[in-house]
């Protein structure tokens, strides 16, 4: 995909340094030497046929990728301190995550819902089905009631804990049984 | 004397109580370090098939699921290592240990080795997890250059293994889940004569089986997701997209 592009890209250029050198030469401005032109102009929404420098095509390229780029980096950070908050216990990072649910980014937005999940706290579910209700996409909606269902679950750890405490009653309704077997009860239980 | 005794004799009592409460509290230690990991989020069902109801001549089966994220991770592997974590520990995936980690809320400082786990009196255990266990077939546009970049989506072959035996507690928390899963991963990056940085995510889509407490027909589902973010000097080449099993054919 990434090759179509620049070959695309590189369809343009012709366009971008013959729309670049017109307009330098009608308002009689030239170029610094190595300064990239297409840095200074929209490269965008410019096509021509005209003569153009690879070098030109590559600014133009990488100022895309720059941008790209740098979008990329708030959305992987935005995640990476999402993956921080949801280890955390605390209102406020709750509603910082809760926040980001509403991140114009997809992504960032998926990534808000995971950390939903893996905060663990069944008191957002309220919240999350507001979300739900307003949110146009289908299959985003899906994936918020999804996990909603999955918040909604017992955990591994609460199962874990109220079978350690049936143990723990039948180890001590047994205790008396076993005692009575081996030892006579007290006196002042049974006089 | 006898108040000098006395008081010395109080002394001692005190820094011994202070001693001992102080490694009481203490908590786990930081066992390595590490710069290159993956922040780890678990969403994964467990499946146990629950024992027949029988009413007349009607027999009726069926199934219960638990969730366990990262939170009931970090407490299996607490019950691992005896220990408990501090707040903001996380789990992670160590590209230079190539294992599963606990880690506390820096991220760099590891304090449990999960896939090593723990061999001792009390508790047998591990974590295996392997995200990129085989490769499967990728789409790649690598620049060979400086600057140059790397930018690839590639499935994996993965798989993965929790075990304990918990000697201490009359194996009350016996578990042995494993199995395999597909996972998907999206790596950029890119570089220049002085700068390295890139983004990867993956995810892991695990199905496995296998013993749970006093649960023999088990089934596991779900997801475990990776992310990682790096930015510096290009003196990291190599020690990404390598150390992710990924390579260049």
């Amino acid at each position: 995909m990434n090759l179509n592009l620049l070959s695309s890209k590189w369809r343009l250029f012709p366009g971008v340094l013959g729309i670049s050198v017109l307009v330098a030469a009608c308002q009689h401005v030239t170029s610094p030497a190595g300064r990239p032109v297409a840095a200074q102009t929209n490269p965008a929404p410019v096509a021509s046929t005209a003569n153009a420098s690879p070098a030109a095509t590559v600014t133009a390229t990488n100022v895309l990728s720059a941008q790209e780029q740098a979008h990329k980096k708030y959305v992987h950070d935005t995640i990476d301190r999402l993956f921080s908050l949801q280890m955390n216990n605390d209102p406020a990072s709750l509603a910082a995550i809760l926040k980001e649910m509403k991140n114009s980014d997809k992504t960032i937005r998926a990534a808000a819902l995971k950390a939903t999940i893996e905060f663990n706290d069944r008191s957002v579910i309220p919240a999350l089905q507001k979300i739900a209700d307003k949110t146009a996409d289908p299959h985003e909606k899906v994936e918020i009631l999804n996990a909603i269902d999955y918040i909604k679950l017992p955990s591994l750890t609460e199962v874990m804990a109220y079978k350690r405490s049936l143990k723990a009653a039948q180890h001590q309704t047994n205790a008396p049984a076993a005692l009575s077997a081996t030892n006579p009860p007290p006196a002042t239980v049974h006089p | 004397m006898k108040l000098t005794k006395l008081a010395c004799t109080a002394m001692v009592a005190a820094v011994a109580f202070g001693s001992y409460t102080a490694s009481a509290t203490a908590g786990p230690s930081v066992v390595g370090h590490t710069s290159n990991y993956a922040k780890l989020g678990f969403a994964l069902k467990l499946s146990s098939q629950q024992p027949n109801v029988y009413t007349g001549n009607k027999e009726v089966s069926g199934y219960t699921t638990v969730k366990i994220s990262n939170k009931d991770v970090l407490a299996w592997l607490a019950l691992m290592a005896q220990t408990t974590w501090p707040a903001g520990a996380q789990l992670e995936f160590d590209f230079t240990s190539y294992e599963l980690v606990v880690a506390d809320a820096t991220g760099t400082n590891i304090l449990f080795y999960a896939g090593d786990g723990v061999d001792n009196e009390s508790v047998y255990g591990y974590f295996d997890l392997d995200p990129f266990d085989e490769q499967g077939v990728w789409n790649e546009t690598y620049v060979n250059a400086t600057p140059g970049s790397d930018n690839y989506f590639e499935y994996y072959n993965s798989d993965f293994e929790f075990y304990i035996e918990d000697y201490f507690d009359d194996y009350a928390n016996y578990m042995d889940l494993y199995g395999y899963g597909l996972t998907s991963e999206s790596y950029s990056e890119s570089w220049t004569s002085t700068t390295d940085r890139g983004t990867d995510t993956w995810g892991m889509a695990p199905v496995g089986t296998g013993y749970y407490v006093d649960q023999e027909y088990n089934l596991l589902t779900g997801s475990i997701v990776g992310n990682q973010t790096w930015s510096g000097p290009n003196n990291s080449l190599a020690t990404h997209a390598t150390a992710h099993g990924h390579s260049h054919k």
